[in-house]
C-alpha cells in the first residue's frame, strides 16, 4: 500500500465539501481510502489509526487542510492527489445554488433593492395575504400569484391598496407585463401603445402576443385575478387598472379582457371608460352583447378580434377596417375547414378540444356554439353542457386540463404535457373523432420545449389512426412570439412537420374546428 | 454608511483582517479575536455582525474601536446590539421543557445530516460512517462523548477537541453545545455549571481560531440567536414553534447545528440518551 498526502495552507472549505471530496477520492480507481480534513493533531491521530498518516503532512497545523490517500500503486496516489484540488472546487461549486444573496424577508429585499416598487408574491394562499399586506404597507404594488387566498382577504387588500393608490394584481394572477418586464407566465412582447387590463391570464397572453405579432405593442398589461370582476370584489382593481392606463401617456388604446363581469361591475366599467379620451376595446368572453350596448367601448367577441381591433385603432385605422380584414380572414378559414372535412373517413364527426388555458377552452366553446350532436365541457359555457366525467369525452367536447380535477398533485398542463399527451392518444383512438384542437402556450414559465413534447404524440396519433384508415386533423394555435424562449416559428415548424395545422390564434383554430364539424354533419 | 441588522455584544476592539470567506459568512481575525460578518439567514450572535448581502460580498477589513465600527473604511451606524445572554428563568414549566427536549431529540435523530454526531443519540446512524477514516473518526468522537457523559470531562474534551471535518470540527461543536446546555440548565435554576465548564476547558485553547472563538462564547454563556430562539421556544412556544426553531438550528452550517444540538441534548438529559 502507498500512502501519500499533501498540505494546503489558507484554503477553507465547509465540512460537507471535505466529506464529499474524501468520498469521491476514495471512489477513484486504485484508491482504498482517503481523507480530506483540517490538520488538527486530533485529526492526525485518526489518520494514523486509519493508516492514512504520512510524513508529508506531519507539519500540518490546525488551520491547514490535509489530503491523504491510500492506494495500491504509487501512481494512483499521485493521480488522486492531483485530482483533489479540482474535486474540491467542483464539490463546492455544486453545493452552491448561485453566488448571489437571496433576501429572506421583504425588509431585507428592500434594503438590497431600495427602488423596487412592486412585489411578486407566490407562497401558499393562507400566508399570502399577510405578505401582500406587508408589501402594501411598504408602499409596493403587489402581484399576487398565489391562489386559495380567502375572498375577504382579497377585499381587504384591494380596499387598502386603492386608498393608497396601489395595485393588487391577483390573487391567482398568473400574468402581467409591467414596464416591459414579463411577470410570471407572460411572453416577450414588443412595447407599444396598447395597455391591457385582464381578469384572465391566458387571455392576456393571447391578446398581448397577437398585438405584438401584428406589429404593434404593449405599454402595460395589468392582471387582476379572475375574482376581481365578481360582485363581491366589485371590479376594484379592474377599475384601478383602467384609471392607471388612462393616466399613462404611453398608452393610446386600452384593451379590457375578462369573462363577463357582474352586471354592477360592468356598469362601473362603463362609467370608468366614458369620456376617457382613449379608445377602449373590450372582450368579455360570453357576455351578452346587449349588456355592452350603450357603453363607450368597442366590444369584441373573441380574443383575436379584440387584439386586432386594438392594434388597428392604435395604428390609426378604423374599427370597420379591422372588421373587414377579419371577415376576409374568416372566409379563408371556412375554406380551410371545407378542405379538411373532405379528408376524413365516414363516421368521423366530432371535434375534441384539449386545452391548457381555461380562457381558450371558453373561447372555443363560444365560437363553436351549439354543434350538432351536442357540446360538452368540464368548464361549460352555454350552450355547452357539463361533461359527466372529465376524463372521458363525449360528442363534441372541450376539456380544460388546467381545472382542479387534473392539476391537484401534478404540475399545470402548460408545464407538464404527460396528461394531455395521454388524452390526445385516447381521443385519436376514438373512431368518431375527426379533429383535435390544441392550444400551445409559450413564454416564461411555460414548458421550454412544447413542440418536443407534442409533436411525437401528434405524429404517433395520426399514424395510429391512418393504420385504421382514418385521418385525424390536428388544429393547433401557438400563443407566443419570436422573442419568447421557445421561439414561436420554431414551435410552429415542428408541429407542422408532425402533421398538425397551425392557425394564427385560438379563435381561428376553433373556427376551423367548428367549420369541420358542421361540414361533417351534412 | 452601512446599516447592519445587528451587532453582537461580544465584539472586541481590534483591527480585523480576512481569515476565511464563505457564501454567507466572512470570518475576520484580529490576534486571537474573531468577528463573523454574516447574512441575516445565518443570524445574530455574540461575535456576529449581520449585514445586508450586498454589503457582505466584498467585505475585507473591519476596524472595531471605542468610537465605532468601520467596514472597509465605511462606518456601521444605527446598529441594534444583539444580547447574547440567556436571562434567568425561575419556575419554568418543566413538563413543557421536557417535551421540548424530547421533540428536539426526535428531530435530531430523524433529520440531522448523515455525517453529524446524531449517531450519538441514534446509534443506528453510525453505519452512515462508511470508509475507514470516517469510521475511525466516529469511534474517536464516540469515545470522547462517552467520557464526557460519565463525568470524565477533561479527558472527554481532550479527545473531542479538534476532531472532525471542517473549520469548526464536530467535536468542538459538541463541546460548545454541551456547555450551552449547562448554561441553559443554570438559567432554569439548576446547579452552577462553572466547575464543569472549567474542567471542559482545562485542555486549553486550540490553534484553530474559529473553534477557539466559538468555544469561548459557549464557555461564557453567550448564545447564538438560533440556539437562543430554540431555548425560548422550548420554554414558552408551541411545539410547532419549537420544531421550527430546532430546524433552524439544524440548518446552521453543514453539520455544525446538529453537532451543537447533540451536545446540548446530552448536557440537558444525559441520563436519557443512548450514547453507549
Amino acid at each position: 500500500m502507498f500512502v501519500k498526502g499533501l498540505i494546503k495552507t489558507g484554503e477553507y472549505f465547509d465540512s460537507v465539501t471535505l466529506m464529499i471530496a474524501g468520498r469521491e477520492l476514495s471512489a477513484r480507481p486504485g484508491v482504498s481510502d482517503a481523507a480530506v480534513v483540517m490538520g488538527t493533531s486530533e485529526n492526525k491521530s485518526i489518520l494514523s489509526a486509519s493508516g492514512l498518516l504520512c510524513p508529508e503532512i506531519a507539519s500540518a497545523g490546525d488551520a491547514d487542510l490535509v489530503i491523504c490517500v491510500k492506494t495500491d500503486q504509487e501512481q494512483a496516489a499521485r493521480a488522486a492527489l492531483a485530482a483533489a484540488e479540482g474535486l474540491l472546487k467542483d464539490v463546492r461549486q455544486k453545493g452552491r445554488s448561485h453566488g448571489r444573496y437571496d433576501p429572506k424577508s421583504l425588509e431585507n429585499a428592500l434594503q438590497v433593492l431600495p427602488d423596487a416598487n412592486l412585489a411578486l408574491i407566490s407562497i401558499a394562499g393562507k400566508y399570502a395575504g399577510d405578505a401582500a399586506m406587508s408589501a402594501l404597507r411598504a408602499g409596493l404594488h403587489v402581484m399576487l400569484f398565489s391562489d386559495n387566498v380567502p375572498l375577504e382577504t382579497e377585499i381587504q387588500l384591494k380596499t387598502f391598496a386603492r386608498e393608497r393608490g396601489l395595485l393588487v394584481m391577483g390573487p391567482d394572477c398568473g400574468t402581467a407585463i409591467i414596464n416591459g418586464v414579463p411577470l410570471a407566465f407572460a411572453n416577450a412582447v414588443d412595447r407599444g401603445p396598447i395597455g391591457i387590463v385582464a381578469a384572465a391570464g391566458t387571455g392576456l397572453q393571447e391578446v398581448s402576443c397577437l398585438i405584438s405579432n401584428s406589429g404593434s405593442g404593449i405599454s402595460q398589461a395589468i392582471g387582476t385575478g379572475g375574482r376581481d370582476v365578481k360582485e363581491a370584489v366589485g371590479g376594484s382593481m379592474f377599475l384601478e387598472g383602467i384609471r392607471a392606463l388612462a393616466e399613462d401617456e404611453a398608452t393610446k388604446v386600452i384593451l379590457l379582457v375578462s369573462k363577463p363581469p357582474h352586471a354592477q361591475v360592468l356598469e362601473k366599467i362603463g362609467a370608468a371608460v366614458k369620456g376617457l379620451g382613449k379608445p377602449v376595446v373590450a372582450v368579455f368572453l360570453g357576455a351578452d352583447p346587449r349588456s355592452l350596448a350603450g357603453h363607450d367601448l368597442h366590444a369584441a367577441a373573441t380574443l383575436e378580434e379584440a387584439a386586432l381591433l386594438a392594434a388597428a385603432l392604435a395604428g390609426g385605422k378604423s374599427a370597420d377596417d379591422s372588421q373587414d380584414d377579419l371577415r376576409r380572414r374568416d372566409q379563408e378559414l371556412a375554406g380551410i375547414a371545407a378542405e379538411a372535412a373532405v379528408k376524413v373517413k365516414a363516421g368521423q364527426k366530432y371535434i375534441r378540444g384539449l386545452f391548457s388555458g381555461g380562457t381558450f377552452c371558453s373561447e372555443a366553446q363560444l365560437i363553436s356554439g351549439d354543434l350538432p350532436g351536442g357540446v360538452y365541457s368540464n368548464a361549460p359555457l352555454p350552450p355547452a353542457q357539463p361533461l359527466p366525467d372529465a376524463c372521458r369525452s363525449q360528442a363534441h367536447c372541450f376539456v380544460d386540463l388546467g381545472e382542479d380535477a387534473f392539476t391537484v398533485g401534478r404540475p399545470h398542463p402548460m408545464i407538464d404535457f404527460s396528461l394531455r399527451n395521454r388524452r390526445i392518444q385516447e381521443e385519436a383512438n376514438d373512431p368518431e373523432v375527426a379533429a383535435i384542437l390544441l392550444d400551445v402556450v409559450l413564454g416564461y414559465g411555460s414548458h421550454p420545449d412544447p413542440a418536443g413534447e407534442l409533436a411525437p404524440t401528434i405524429a404517433a396519433a395520426k399514424a395510429g389512426a391512418e393504420k385504421e384508415g382514418r385521418r385525424i386533423i390536428f388544429l393547433c394555435s401557438v400563443t407566443g412570439t419570436e422573442k419568447d424562449p421557445q421561439i414561436r416559428s420554431a414551435v410552429e415548424k415542428r408541429l407542422k412537420e408532425a402533421g398538425a395545422m397551425v392557425l394564427p390564434s385560438n379563435a381561428a383554430a376553433a373556427k376551423v374546428a367548428a367549420g369541420i364539424a358542421r361540414k361533417l354533419d351534412r | 454608511m452601512i446599516r447592519p441588522f445587528s451587532v453582537g455584544d461580544r465584539i472586541r476592539p481590534g483591527e480585523y483582517r480576512i481569515h476565511s470567506r464563505f457564501p454567507a459568512v466572512i470570518n475576520l481575525l484580529s490576534g486571537d479575536d474573531l468577528i463573523s460578518l454574516v447574512t441575516e439567514r445565518v443570524g445574530a450572535g455574540p461575535i456576529n455582525i449581520v449585514l445586508p448581502g450586498s454589503e457582505l460580498a466584498g467585505a475585507a477589513a473591519l476596524s472595531a474601536r471605542p468610537e465605532g465600527l468601520k467596514l472597509d473604511g465605511r462606518a456601521l451606524c444605527g446598529e441594534p446590539v444583539y444580547d447574547s445572554g440567556l436571562p434567568r428563568r425561575l419556575g419554568p414549566d418543566r413538563a413543557h421543557w421536557q417535551r421540548g427536549i424530547a421533540d428536539l431529540q426526535a428531530l435530531v435523530a430523524g433529520s440531522a445530516h448523515p455525517k453529524s454526531l446524531a449517531f450519538l443519540i441514534a446509534p443506528r446512524r453510525r453505519s452512515l460512517f462508511r470508509c475507514g477514516f470516517e469510521r475511525s473518526m466516529a469511534e474517536r468522537l464516540h469515545t470522547g462523548a462517552q467520557a464526557v457523559m460519565r463525568g470524565d470531562l477533561e479527558s472527554g474534551a481532550r479527545t473531542l477537541r479538534g476532531t472532525g471535518f471542517g473549520l469548526t470540527p464536530s467535536g468542538d461543536d459538541f463541546l460548545a453545545g454541551y456547555m450551552w446546555g449547562l448554561h441553559a440548565r443554570r438559567a432554569l435554576g439548576d446547579e452552577d455549571p462553572s466547575a464543569a465548564i472549567a474542567r471542559l476547558c482545562a485542555p486549553g485553547p486550540g490553534a484553530n481560531p474559529l473553534a477557539r472563538a466559538f468555544l469561548r462564547c459557549a464557555q461564557e454563556g453567550r448564545f447564538f440567536s438560533r440556539l437562543k430562539a430554540l431555548i425560548e421556544a422550548m420554554l414558552d412556544g408551541t411545539p410547532a414553534q419549537a420544531a421550527g426553531r430546532a430546524r433552524d438550528l439544524l440548518d446552521s452550517g453543514e453539520t455544525s447545528g446538529a453537532d451543537v444540538a447533540v451536545g446540548f441534548l446530552i448536557s440537558l438529559q444525559k441520563e436519557a440518551v443512548p450514547c453507549s
